[in-house]
């Protein structure tokens, strides 16, 4: 077990236990991560406040749904905050404050104070995002971040909804495979 | 429905991305709990996916921080019913104590005096009592709570106030006695037996607050483990409020976050007997002491402070029907 892996079963077993120490540590690893993903997602940073502490509620009421066999803590909760985003932009009111935001022009400012370690191989898995054939970039730009679904997609860029499915199945999976290749799958977990 | 490896493979990317329709998003998870490549095949890609979104990481305001830290010492666990009970009968037994006999006089909120509604609150727990022997007991109601308050006060009249509390607790602890003496699937009057006795737990709350409001004291709220009982008990009830409002919608999920101690947070259906879906239609954050009072029918729906995303009309009708069963 390596030493993340190590401290995530820690932070697992105090939350179970109720140790708000836990959750401190957990906020203070991944708060800027979560909160900047739900701000860029939703669009609008107020909205992105509630998300994030709602986020770090879940696993303070649900620790166990965490499961370190599965997966990383900072996917899972990756994974967490973008379902809890998407939930809020699909939702009427969400679209409304949207609008609201484009208008103003108004952007989370990104400020990377956190994992300086996590942050570059992030910025490797922009690279590679970038090295991606147009459409396959798009396809999972307008679902990650646009927070729409295959369907949306597919309508919006005028393709059949199978065409949407695999521009972002063979673009992951081609990003999945550069990382891999350069060693660094896993590692900014 | 059942996915084939064909199917997943063709959603996998989406479903990553969190692009799939709700019920695709279901069956995913079903195909992936049975096949552990899948899982992992799932995980590299939601890997990539998490990478994308580190890229834009910002430190949100402290604030988060410390509002994240105090919302979670307010999140604490349900308590078993029979100790919620007991709790909640300590606190209500303390201010019985401190009554004088000017104060018995006094009218309350609902027309009873002071001594009356003591003598109410332990009638309808003596009625819960009764049905409790008879597995097959009729649904105790609003009516059926009003019939026997009516009869009983006429029983009562002129009953020393002293022996009124002694009779309260000693009936209240034959009510926190059935937690041990019944299985937990029995039904009380209707009701499964906890349920019964949470019941009991916001009719003692509600009840002593209506005593402080009429002898001009200020209210004193359960500790958050009760409250957060409560709670519970709110939220199980939410889909038949709805149903009994005539304002069920099928199909359709509220994720009701509720702040302040003994709060949480949580996702049901908004018609009985369905499952709430993964995405919610609308989520409303309340104080749970306004929830709670609402539902208890203490408050108003325009009392209840609520900040609503998503379906306006559909929260609406959440604070509407959270009343519906009040009156025990």
């Amino acid at each position: 077990m390596d030493e993340g892996t190590a401290w995530e079963h820690d932070v697992k077993t105090r939350l179970i236990a109720r140790d708000p120490g836990a959750l401190t540590e957990m906020y203070d690893q991944f708060g800027s991560y979560v909160f900047g993903l739900a701000a860029r997602v939703i669009g609008d940073r107020r909205a992105a406040e509630d998300v994030t502490q709602d986020v770090f509620l879940s696993m303070w009421e649900r620790p166990e749904a965490f499961d370190p066999e599965r997966g990383r803590l900072r996917t899972f909760m990756g994974t967490v905050a973008h379902r809890r985003a998407i939930d809020l932009v699909r939702r009427e009111e969400a679209r409304r404050r949207r609008t609201a935001r484009d208008a103003a022009g108004v952007l989370p400012i990104p400020d990377v104070d956190e994992l300086a370690i996590a942050i570059v191989t992030a910025e490797h898995v922009r690279a590679e995002v970038e090295q991606l054939p147009a459409e396959q970039r798009e396809a999972i730009q307008l679902a990650y971040f646009g927070g729409r679904t295959y369907r949306q997609v597919a309508d919006e860029l005028g393709i059949p909804e199978g065409t949407a499915k695999s521009r972002m199945r063979l673009g992951l999976r081609r990003v999945a495979d550069a990382l891999a290749a350069k060693g660094m799958e896993h590692t900014w977990t | 429905m059942d996915l084939t490896g064909e199917e997943f493979e063709d959603m996998v990317g989406a479903y990553a991305l969190d692009a799939c329709e709700p019920h695709e998003v279901e069956a995913m998870e079903r195909y992936v709990a049975g096949h552990r490549e899948s899982a992992a095949d799932v995980e590299r890609l939601r890997e990539v996916a998490a990478g994308l979104g580190a890229a834009g990481a910002s430190t949100p305001p402290v604030t988060v921080r410390e509002r994240l830290l105090h919302a979670a010492a307010d999140r604490v666990s349900p308590l078993a019913a029979d100790i919620a009970l007991q709790r909640e009968t300590d606190r209500f037994d303390s201010f019985l104590s401190t009554l004088v006999e000017r104060d018995l006089g006094v009218l309350t909120h609902n027309g009873l005096t002071v001594r009356e509604l003591v003598q109410h609150v332990e009638a309808i727990d003596r009625a819960f009592i009764e049905a409790a022997d008879v597995p097959t007991s009729a649904y105790i109601g609003s009516r059926e709570v009003e019939v026997v308050t009516a009869r009983d006060l006429s029983e009562r009249v002129g009953e020393p106030f002293a022996e009124t509390v002694t009779r309260f607790r000693r009936t209240r602890r034959r009510l926190v006695g059935l937690h041990e003496q019944l299985p937990a699937d029995r039904r009380v009057a209707g009701y499964e037996r906890d349920d019964t006795l949470v019941i009991r737990v916001f009719e003692t709350w509600t009840h002593h607050d209506d005593l402080r409001h009429a002898l001009g004291r200020d209210s004193a709220l359960p500790d958050a483990e009760v409250m957060r009982s409560m709670a519970e008990l709110a939220m199980k009830a939410l889909p038949l409020a709805l149903a009994a409002r005539g304002s069920a919608r099928p199909g359709h999920t509220a994720r009701v976050v509720l702040e302040g101690p003994g709060g949480g947070e949580w996702t049901v259906a908004c018609a009985p007997g369905e499952s709430p879906a993964l995405n919610p239609d609308v989520v409303v954050r309340a104080s749970v002491v306004d929830w709670c009072r609402r539902f208890a029918d203490r408050i108003e729906p325009d009392d209840v402070m609520a900040r609503v995303d998503g379906d306006a009309g559909l929260a609406r009708d959440l604070v509407a029907a959270a009343n519906a069963f009040a009156g025990l």
